[in-house]
């Protein structure tokens, strides 16, 4: 995966085929790539072995589509959020020989110098308290902290997730504009700021910074391959 | 910690020890604590097949789901029901009580293009530099 980065247009449709595309380019993205979205309908979706629970009639009740990540960790209810994908070789030369923790760390970078341009300061796992939650916690992510999170004033307002083959990795996250009927408590950029960043400021803010960290970037499209893969599996991703 | 003599790996980080015509798979120290915080493994049925390179199962780990990979090809004749209750023992003993699956081989030839401690070691030194 030589080359610049590749960063996508934003894309706004559904959960199933977003999450079908980020696992597209996880398997056939010819460079390393970067790709925002936003869900339409909004959608909740469970981590890859999380069960499903009797809420999920509720949340459908309010509109939400119910969908499957690739990835791992808690459900996620996608609504006023601005979502990244990021994939990557292991052996690219920022992320060879690096744990899971730290590859976390070095796509998180770029996102904490986007917000904290904003003007607000973001806490790195590092910083943040013990993590909350766990197989056994809450079903939504942003009830729980996990080590990899990124918090604001105290609350999660970055979740990631990865998803890793052979010696390829994604990871997407949900970076949260303002709270939605299911997460309520959640942290958010609205709160932080007393107002929503809008979503091109946020996408213009993190392209740069990623281009900043990762020596350069050229703006891409999806290939005729990952569209048609996207599209044979997304119905893996589909729950009913 | 020593890995044993007698095994062979996946560049993926996947163990193998062959005894007759039955091949014990597991994961290495090493990418046992690559991953770390493990949660939640999904190994496949007994009376179900592998095949050399292709996936058997899934491990997560700080939010992180990742594909483990089968050294050989096989039926699954036995798989260690102890581990998906406790996945400490893979930090524990990844060689020994952290084993995933036994298969019955049936191509005995793939051990020979599997890395020997060696040419693994080579993949882990690589990977650390």
């Amino acid at each position: 995966m030589a080359g610049p980065l590749r960063i996508l247009s934003l894309s706004d449709g559904r959960g199933s085929l977003h999450m079908a595309t980020d696992v597209a380019l996880l398997h056939l993205a010819p460079v390393t790539t970067l790709r925002f979205y936003v869900w339409n309908p909004p959608a909740v979706s469970l981590g890859w072995f999380q069960q499903e629970d009797t809420n999920l009639a509720q949340y459908r009740a309010l509109g939400y589509d119910i969908v499957r990540r690739p990835t791992g960790g808690g459900a996620v209810a996608h609504h006023h959020e601005l979502t990244y994908a990021f994939i990557t070789s292991t052996s690219h030369p920022m992320f060879e020989g690096l744990d899971t923790t730290e590859s976390y760390d070095v796509i998180h970078r770029p996102i904490i110098e986007a917000l904290e341009s904003l003007g607000i300061h973001v806490m790195s796992p590092h910083d943040a308290p013990p993590p909350t939650g766990g197989p056994s916690g809450p079903l939504l992510c942003f009830d729980r902290t996990a080590s990899v999170d990124l918090l604001i004033n105290g609350r999660k307002v970055v979740g990631s997730a990865q998803r890793r083959i052979t010696d390829r990795l994604l990871q997407h996250g949900s970076i949260i504009l303002k709270t939605n009927a299911i997460q309520s408590d959640s942290g958010s950029l609205t709160s932080a700021l007393g107002a929503s960043p809008s979503v091109p400021l946020l996408v213009e803010l993190m392209t740069d910074a990623f281009a900043r960290s990762f020596g350069g970037a050229q703006p891409g499209c999806l290939s005729i391959e990952e569209v048609a893969l996207a599209c044979d599996i997304e119905s893996r991703f589909v729950v009913r | 910690m020593p890995r044993p003599a007698n095994l062979r790996y996946l560049k993926s980080h996947e163990w193998c020890k062959l005894e007759g015509n039955i091949a014990t798979i597991g994961i290495s120290d090493y990418a046992v604590s690559h991953l770390s915080d493990l949660v939640f493994l999904d190994l496949p049925e007994v009376k179900t097949d592998t095949m050399r390179g292709e996936p058997f199962g899934e491990i997560e780990s700080v939010k992180a789901v990742s594909d483990l990979y089968a050294p050989m090809t096989g039926e699954i004749i036995e798989r260690n029901e102890r581990l998906q209750a406790e996945l400490e023992l893979l930090g524990k003993d990844p060689f020994g009580d952290g084993w995933m699956l036994r298969i019955r081989v049936e191509k005995p030839s793939e051990w020979d293009s599997l890395l020997d401690d060696g040419a693994y070691q080579k993949i882990i030194d690589a990977e650390s530099h």
